[in-house]
């Protein structure tokens, strides 16, 4: 920190020919990226900034681009790199190889603040997938993270506005933007896209269950039964494995494919694959019985017990089954399952959960994760080397799973290039009148008596107290008399207007096209701001937009130096101007954001985005309207004990 | 990217060889044509297996030369963005209505015509070498093609200008254009491959084809003069509208022109 500063004496001027000559030098190389600080000779301080392209997402790169001119004005020299979804996913998920990365949460639904815990948790970083992919490690982080798990009320509260406040000034990942989420939709096929419109259903419309809420157009083709989704998202086309590491796999048909036990509504759990969830009083830690519902079926017809529910959660902690000398855990919901301390089957039908010291507001989040068919899963428990892994891992997390037998209620019929196909699972239990007659519902369209006859049984029901799991049941409802199978919950349960649903996968451009031709129903994921236009121009296309809380975020990897310095951190944060950020590069359908739990109750009242100021309360921008003030960010690195050369580069 | 619109001839350009055909190449040859088809065709086999053996590998190995593309080689979009020198954006900034028309038509249905009416064309005459050259030039242009996108991973300009505001209007416009013009079932074919190969940018083989195509035309220019003018016009539209598109560098332009020159030079060098 108390280098001696020999470039001050440089004028303004000189400075700004610098930032121009590095801009021009840094044109010149191919090679290895890792900054150098070799002994006696001084080598320009380089950053590797990676994105991903325009066809995947249309915002992260202009993130990037700014972030890089700015960087580079600075001294330093840059390389800004687009990769591929899947790269992006091997290279910065799997193998940690990157500086700083341009990106978006692997979140959408407001979470609970326990969705941080795997982020930033120190144990997680040899971990892969969303699992502390920054390499962060903080004790005090930790402590928090730990405390909020078990606290409840104001004290958790309490404990989550330090937590945040603590992330705010470490920067392991510095939050830039709350994205509004575009979604073009047509209406002449299908209504009731909205969630607006809907009473207490959450997400944007193309939430993967809200799709189930949709209602047929009245002018629609009585033959035409197909939900045509387009995305630019194209994982699901060449990997359908819920659990292994993707980017922002979240919110895609996967959720309908396999099931959980509860379902996150809204701020609700509503019991899912049981049909009753009882939580144990007690003055220990949580504990939970699941009864699961009548005759449920996997995709492949065999039946799904609580043998597949307690193998999923044994299986999630350790893929191997206890093969491998150190349990190899799954790259996704690694936060939830570890909340799970012991499962007991108890017989076909009912199991128990006990979790670790926790709340229930944050156990019932295990309860989210997709269940597995055992007899598929068991035999994926075999260690495999290398798979672009860094580590050992096993089949599970390295298939493709290409079949994708789960129990929900679309089921995956085939893929080809650029899409997939899935089908209306009429065995599923949201659909029991239908699977009772043996018929199926693609042949036999629901008759009007027998059909108004689900919905008033639904109407009754729906004034008796809703079973979620976040209050207690009286002990003597434990065990149910019913037999027929519980009643689906509100408000799913009515037949899709739909047999079939395709997800074609293309770019964020060409996805509006598709819904502009009429060749899509919906877009699903980012997409290009011109579909605004086309909405416009249109009676039959609507715009909606929804706020999904997956914020955009430039992510350090703290393992690296000089990444691993916080100052650097907060000094690369304070690059951006988000509020410029927000108008300019997001055409204004987004929010600034200091903290990962911006746009949720959670939000600590120091990191509100501060309205007066238009900045950032802890990591303010260097510069005004977007323009970086070259001279405060040069003399910021020099505060923090870097140097500049005679050409004015930031060496190390 | 040629094999999804090759599979979908359409209609224009159908009737574009059919009219350049009646007019250019003429009844005399045409008539010539019937009875001599089968031999010549026979006689240049050997060069048009080569073709459709590379046009197959290409075909089959596409998704996986994708994934080794990303083991093995070299990211480069920074170092083609830094040398474009902004030549991409000067272009865009011209942007208007009328333009992106023409250069979408250009690119989909003019780089198919340039693309096939010469073989059409070439086997029309009674000297066999024209032919057999433009076909294994075809060959060299696509296999050295090939085996760059493999050695070189790299995103084309739309990719990479986030806040470039008339890159942005130009590449929506073309995007949505393509349906409007051929047809959804088209535009899906011509976008999915589209997407199946955004980091196939360097070398731009719209580029080092329609050049092939309009040196072969100088070549044959006597016997063929108003095809000169036609496949030059074209040559040099397709190759703007693959920057004014947004699709293609600067960079790539250039090491196209390159490669074209290369293989016209093999294949008179080859075939004597």
């Amino acid at each position: 920190m108390t280098h001696p500063d020999t470039a001050s004496s440089l004028s303004r001027r000189a400075v700004l020919a610098g930032a121009a000559a590095s801009a021009a030098a840094s044109a010149g190389c191919v090679g290895p990226l890792q900054n150098v600080a070799d002994d006696g000779e001084q080598s320009q301080l380089t950053l590797e900034i990676k994105a991903l392209p325009v066809d995947s997402d249309p915002y992260g790169i202009r993130i990037a681009q700014r972030l890089r001119s700015n960087l580079e004005a600075a001294g330093i020299n840059v390389r800004l790199r687009l990769v591929s979804i899947g790269q992006f996913t091997e290279q910065v998920l799997l193998n940690h190889d990157f500086d700083i990365y341009v990106g978006q949460a692997p979140f959408r639904l407001p979470p609970d603040p326990d969705a941080l815990y795997p982020l930033f948790e120190s144990t997680y970083t040899a971990d892969i997938g969303w699992q502390n992919p920054f390499g962060f490690t903080n004790l005090t982080c930790d402590d928090l993270l730990a405390a909020q798990r078990s606290q409840a009320g104001d004290d958790r509260q309490q404990t989550v506005t330090t937590l945040q406040e603590t992330l705010a000034r470490n920067q392991p990942m510095s939050p830039l933007v709350v994205p509004e989420r575009l979604t073009g939709v047509r209406t002449d096929r299908f209504t009731g896209w909205d969630p607006d419109d809907r009473e207490a259903a959450r997400g944007g419309p193309t939430r993967p269950h809200n799709l189930l809420l949709l209602e047929r157009a009245d002018d629609a083709p009585a033959e035409d039964r197909t939900l045509r989704l387009a995305t630019a998202n194209d994982r699901l086309t060449s990997n359908r494995n819920p659990i292994s590491a993707a980017y922002r796999q979240e919110g895609t048909l996967l959720d309908l494919v396999y099931d959980s036990i509860a379902l996150q509504h809204g701020s609700e759990y509503v019991p899912w694959l049981a049909r009753e969830l009882t939580w144990l009083d007690g003055d220990g830690p949580p504990e939970v019985e699941i009864e699961l519902r009548e005759d449920l079926l996997w995709h492949d017809g065999e039946q799904l017990s609580a043998y597949d529910v307690g193998f999923t959660y044994a299986f999630l902690q350790d893929t191997s089954l206890g093969a491998a000398s150190r349990a190899i855990p799954t790259e996704r919901f690694r936060g939830p399952v570890s909340l799970v301390e012991d499962i007991t089957v108890e017989n076909g039908h009912r199991l128990r959960l006990t979790f670790t010291d926790t709340i229930r507001p944050v156990a019932r989040r295990a309860l989210t994760v997709p269940i597995l068919p055992a007899h598929i899963w068991r035999d994926r428990t075999r260690l495999t080397g290398g798979s672009n892994r860094a580590s050992r891992t096993t089949l599970a997390l390295t298939s493709a799973n290409s079949g994708a037998i789960g129990s929900g209620p679309l089921r995956f019929e085939t893929a080809g290039d650029s899409t997939a196909e899935f089908s209306v699972f009429d065995q599923h239990f949201l659909w029991p009148q239908v699977t009772s007659g043996g018929g199926s519902a693609n042949e036999t369209e629901p008759e009007t008596d027998w059909w108004s006859s689900i919905l008033d049984g639904q109407d009754g029901n729906s004034d008796e107290e809703p079973v979620t799991n976040g209050t207690a049941t009286p002990s003597d409802q434990d065990v149910p008399t019913v037999t027929d199978g519980a009643q689906p919950p509100e408000p799913y349960g009515g037949v899709p207007p739909f047999d079939t649903v395709t997800v074609e996968a293309v770019s964020t451009t060409a996805v509006v096209g598709l819904v502009e031709a009429g060749n899509a129903d919906a877009t699903v994921g980012p997409v290009d701001t011109g579909v605004s236009t086309v909405a416009e121009n249109s009676a039959e296309i609507e715009l909606i937009e929804s706020q999904p809380n997956a914020f955009y975020h430039l992510g350090f990897n703290t393992r690296r130096e000089p990444l691993r310095n916080p100052n650097v951190r907060q000094f690369v944060a304070q690059l951006l101007d988000k509020q410029a950020l927000v108008e300019e590069s997001f055409d204004g359908y987004g929010t600034p954001a200091a903290s990962p739990l911006a746009g949720t109750d959670w939000l600590a009242e120091s990191l509100q985005w501060d309205a007066e100021t238009d900045t950032d309360p802890i990591v303010p921008f260097l510069g005004t309207d977007g323009v970086l003030s070259v001279e405060d960010a040069r003399e910021q690195l020099r505060e923090l004990g870097y140097q500049y050369n005679s050409d004015n580069e930031l060496v190390s | 990217m040629l094999r999804a619109i090759l599979l979908e001839v359409t209609a224009v350009v159908a009737m574009f060889c059919l009219v350049g055909a009646v007019t250019l190449v003429g009844p005399n040859r045409l008539a010539a044509l019937r009875t001599e088809l089968r031999p010549r065709l026979r006689e240049s086999a050997p060069y048009l297996a080569v073709l459709i053996v590379v046009l197959i590998l290409n075909s089959i190995t596409r998704d996986s030369a994708q994934d080794l593309s990303w083991q093995i080689g070299y990211e480069i979009t920074y170092l083609l963005a830094a040398y474009d020198a902004g030549i991409v954006a000067t272009i865009q900034s011209f942007e208007s209505q009328a333009l992106t028309t023409y250069f979408s038509s250009v690119y989909v249905y003019g780089y198919v015509f340039v693309l096939v009416f010469p073989v059409l064309a070439y086997l029309a005459l009674s000297d066999r070498k024209p032919f057999q050259r433009l076909v294994v030039a075809y060959s060299i242009n696509y296999f050295i093609g090939l085996t760059l996108y493999i050695l070189f991973i790299a995103y084309g300009p739309r990719n990479w200008y986030g806040i470039e505001a008339g890159a942005e209007a130009a590449k929506v416009v073309y995007e949505n254009h393509l349906y409007g013009m051929t047809g959804s079932e088209t535009a899906n074919e011509l976008l999915t491959s589209e997407v199946n190969s955004r980091t196939n940018v360097f070398p731009s083989l719209h580029t080092s084809l329609s050049a092939t195509v309009a040196l072969f035309a100088y070549k044959t220019r006597e016997a063929y003069p108003i095809w000169l003018g036609i496949a030059t016009v074209l040559a040099v539209s397709i190759i703007i509208s693959t920057m004014y598109l947004g699709i293609h560098w600067a960079v790539d332009i250039l090491f196209g022109l390159g490669l074209a020159g290369l293989s016209v030079y093999i294949a008179d060098r080859f075939i004597e």
